[in-house]
């Protein structure tokens, strides 16, 4: 069984049919990648998935449970996590709890319970830290634990993001453009960190544009066009395909 | 000590020693109005200040605290305690009842959401003449535990300071905990909190409940200490005086709102004496500290603390 | 029939007072983002200082007119003192000044003409009108008329001069406009000036109907904020419907229902409106990008 799986999957926006009956599966394991022009509905497809956009119909199932009708939080807890091509970071909070928020799905919640301080949440509070320090120490930011998220430079947010998605212990892990507008150092710390991920045992889904990063990560790469699937394969066979290349040079990119 | 705790401290410090600068019945008075206040504020700033919604409507949880054991009490002869828990099961189910639909709001309607619940809640104890007297307001009886009546300033004052001690401990708490964090995330970035896991309505709906129980129960202490209580103190003044006080001390700052209230709390009672320029004044002044420190006071006095010290 | 015109009748001339109230509160929000609590205070201002200036004899027209410039310097210096050096500042912050203009405004007009209610002449005579068993107030028709020659006037004005279309780009997307040149300063202290003024013509419209003291800001802003909420702030034709909505409900409530609850008509509306509909009967709704 795919541990994630869309069948007919559209969304409209007014009169733009941004996705258009797409049906994709991710088996568990390797590195995943979705490539496409500007608009071609790869961030839909993300937000779909999440739960944060509604599909004008279409299913969703992770580990084949259909999760379409289910809010993002309950998605999220099933063990669904992803970084925004936009940054989303807390900026009101430290890098460390903006981590420490990540762990959310595995610790006590209860507002009660933390008022009257019960042992077991100070406990996870205390563990809860240490985990948070050991993943800033894994992408690599020990030294912005302290500094609150709204005076970080952009690379270091882009890491923070994706920490803070890790916290969660997913099992999908849906990576939006992750090396967009990094230098070309920054971009082989994400690439590193990338494959660090899939060797720890997580799935990675990944959005981007850097055809090497891209070609060199994935082991299967989904080409979306104007919301529809155009191709799909191995690394080779998508830079073999004859309509991937039109798709790109009609619009101007370099594949 | 944690380090969360220092503030605390601090706070119960200024609540045992202050009685040794307080000169007579009305500065003791002064003084519980602003630890009742305070209570308000301290869990409307978890609503506010840390989950980011704002209310203009908090009064009305406030007045109901006041009205509802009141009422118990004056018409059905209720005991003191079981009419207070009664009063602050309909605070809480009330608001309980409405944050789900008013806090999916955002910004300015949630501003306006709140409002209207609030100026309802107002208009209907102004109305119901037979009940609460309207807007003349109606005697409360002083609570009783068993024979024991609590009276007079000494002993309100105890109470009071101990109650917000308390009620200080249990924010910071919260604050400090993953439910807390829960709360600061969605004050950060709603769709972020969501794809973390975190059922961003039910939190809303959580700190909503809590933040009114704290006013409820302020709105019962006050009652039963002045033995009075008017529509005045569910209304729509009495909300944004609520949040201002919380904006005021500082956003996110639990001794922060503290000191908010104590000020505004303290504003008119020094404003006494120019009788007629109060509202001039009050106006004044809080245009300008919003403009000036828009972080609040406790918060920009902080970072100016930490500068200065930075330098030398 | 005539019970129903009589409410009509009240319901039109108060909704006029408060899409008036609604267009001022819409006019602020659009050009800044700003919700201006101290737009009942306009209100009374126009009102109050009318009086002041017939107390002075100055004779009604240009009172009133003078009455407005005063109230819309007021509206201007608010934006300038108070908005602007906060440009950047949280809504609750914005909220919360304005919230303090309201109060500063009141607390002047309490020193300057007491707590006393005071009223205005009816502009053409008290006498009313028959109308299919109902009575109308010639007052009423000034309301009425005034406001839907406002309404008219705006329309011009958004539709028809450079200045109006500036401010209308402003609304929509700030950067942009400045690209193209647009004075920004000057569209915001005009907007802020344009809504006091508004603020203050409905002020003076319903004196002689209602009565004025430094305290009827308070709630004619509050109802004029539901009218623009439930148009779906920022739409200016929302801001009319809004205002005939709230008026009507208002009344109709009245009169069919109790008089003692009145005021909380328009709260309730609004509560049922943004619970049913989050964005107001014309407020668009989008998917959030993210
Ligand atoms: N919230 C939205 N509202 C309206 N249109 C949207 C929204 N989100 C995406 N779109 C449109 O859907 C299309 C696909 O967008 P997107 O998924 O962001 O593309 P990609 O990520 O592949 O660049 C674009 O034309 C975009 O304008
Ligand atoms: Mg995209």
């Amino acid at each position: 069984m795919s541990l994630l799986e869309v069948r007919g999957l559209t969304r409209d926006f007014g009169g733009l049919r941004a996705l258009d009956d797409l049906g994709y599966a991710v088996a568990r394991g390797p590195i995943h990648a979705v490539i496409g022009p500007n608009g071609a509905g790869k961030t839909t497809l993300f937000n779909l998935i999440a739960g944060i956009y509604v599909p004008t119909a279409g299913r969703i199932l992770i580990d084949g449970q259909d999760v379409t009708a289910l809010p993002t939080w309950r998605r999220a807890r099933l063990g669904l996590a992803r970084s925004f091509q936009n940054l989303q970071l807390f900026e009101n909070m430290s890098g460390l709890d903006n981590v420490r928020t990540g762990l959310h799905r595995h610790e006590p919640a209860s507002l009660l319970g933390a008022m009257l301080a019960w042992p077991a949440i100070r406990r996870a509070e205390r563990a809860g830290r240490k985990r948070a320090e050991e993943l800033l120490a894994f992408v690599g930011l020990e030294a912005w634990a302290e500094v609150m998220a709204e005076a970080m430079p952009y690379g270091v947010l882009k890491r923070l993001e994706i920490a803070r998605a890790l916290a969660s212990e997913p099992r999908l892990l849906m990576l939006d453009e992750p090396a967009a507008g990094l230098n070309a150092t920054e971009k082989g710390e994400i690439d590193g960190l990338i494959r660090k991920v899939a060797a720890a045992g997580t799935t990675v889904v990944l959005v981007e544009h850097d055809m090497k990063l891209v070609m060199n990560l994935a082991e299967r790469i989904l080409v979306l066009d104007h919301g529809r699937r155009l191709a799909e394969g191995t690394p080779a066979e998508v830079r073999a395909d004859p309509a991937v290349a039109r798709a790109y040079l009609g619009t101007g990119h370099a594949a | 000590m944690a380090s969360r705790h220092r503030g605390l401290v601090l706070l119960a410090a200024v609540v045992l020693a202050l009685p040794w600068f307080l000169a007579n019945k009305f500065h003791f008075q002064v003084a519980i109005l602003i630890g009742l206040n305070a209570l308000v504020c301290v869990g409307l700033n978890l609503l506010i200040g840390y989950a980011g919604q704002i209310s203009l409507g908090h009064a009305a949880f406030f007045g109901l605290g006041a009205y509802v054991p009141a009422l118990l009490v004056d018409k059905l002869r209720w005991d003191s305690s079981l009419a207070l828990a009664a009063g602050l099961a309909a605070v809480g189910l009330l608001a309980f009842a409405v944050a789900r639909p008013i806090l999916r709001l955002k910004g300015h309607y949630l501003a306006m959401a709140t409002l209207g619940l609030g100026i309802i809640v107002a208009i209907v104890i102004n109305r119901e003449l037979d009940l609460t007297g309207g807007p003349d307001g109606m005697s409360v009886r002083a609570y009783r535990i068993g024979d024991l009546r609590l009276r007079g300033e000494w002993t309100w004052y105890w109470i009071t300071g101990g109650t917000l001690v308390l009620g200080v401990w249990l924010a910071q708490n919260l604050i400090d905990s993953p439910a807390g964090r829960a709360l600061r995330a969605l004050h950060g970035s709603e769709v972020a909190a969501e794809s973390l896991g975190i059922d961003v309505a039910g939190f809303k709906v959580k700190a909503f409940v809590i933040s009114a129980l704290y006013a409820g129960l302020a709105g019962a202490m006050t009652a039963h200490f002045l033995q009075f209580v008017t529509p005045i103190e569910a209304g729509f003044l009495r909300s944004i005086e609520f949040v201002t006080m919380v904006v005021l001390g500082g956003m996110a700052s639990t001794l922060g709102v503290v000191v908010g209230a104590a000020i505004l709390t303290l504003l008119p009672q020094l404003l006494t004496g120019f009788h007629d320029y109060e509202h001039l004044v009050l106006g004044a002044i809080l245009m300008g500290m919003m403009i000036f420190l828009p972080k609040g006071l406790v918060p920009s006095l902080a970072a100016l603390w930490t500068r200065w010290r930075a330098q030398s | 029939m005539a019970e129903f015109l009589q409410f009509l009748f009240a319901g039109l001339t108060s909704g006029a007072i408060y899409a008036l109230v609604a267009l001022g509160f819409t006019l602020i929000y659009s050009s800044s983002h700003v919700i201006n609590f101290a737009q009942g205070e306009f209100v009374m201002l126009g009102g109050l200082a009318t009086v002041g200036l017939l107390a002075a004899g100055v004779p009604l027209l240009p009172a009133a007119l003078l009455a407005i410039v005063l109230t819309a310097a007021a509206g201007i210096a608010l934006e300038k003192l108070a908005i602007e050096p906060a440009r950047n500042a949280a809504v609750v912050t914005l909220i919360i000044i304005t919230i303090g203009a309201s109060i500063l405004l009141r607390g002047a007009a309490q020193l300057i003409w007491g707590k006393d209610y005071h009223r205005l002449p009816a502009f053409t005579g008290e006498t009313p009108l028959e109308i299919g068993g109902a009575t109308l107030l010639p007052q009423s028709l000034w309301v009425i008329g005034v406001t839907i020659l406002i309404v008219l006037g705006l329309r011009w004005f958004f539709g028809r001069t450079l200045l109006g279309k500036a401010v209308l780009a402003t609304s929509h997307n700030r950067l942009a406009a400045q690209l193209v040149g647009i004075d920004i300063g000057f569209v915001l202290l005009l907007s802020y000036g344009l809504s006091a003024a508004l603020g203050a013509l409905a002020g003076i419209l319903i004196a002689p109907i209602t009565l004025t003291s430094y305290t009827v800001g308070t709630m004619l802003g509050l109802k004029g904020f539901c009218a623009a909420i439930v148009g779906g702030l920022g739409s200016g034709a929302g801001a009319v419907v809004g205002g005939l909505v709230v008026g009507l409900a208002e009344a109709m409530a009245t009169g069919y229902v109790s008089s003692a609850y009145k005021d909380a008509v328009a709260f309730v509306i609004i509560l049922v409106v943004l619970v049913f509909m989050p964005s107001g009967l014309f407020g668009r709704r989008g998917t959030d990008r993210v």
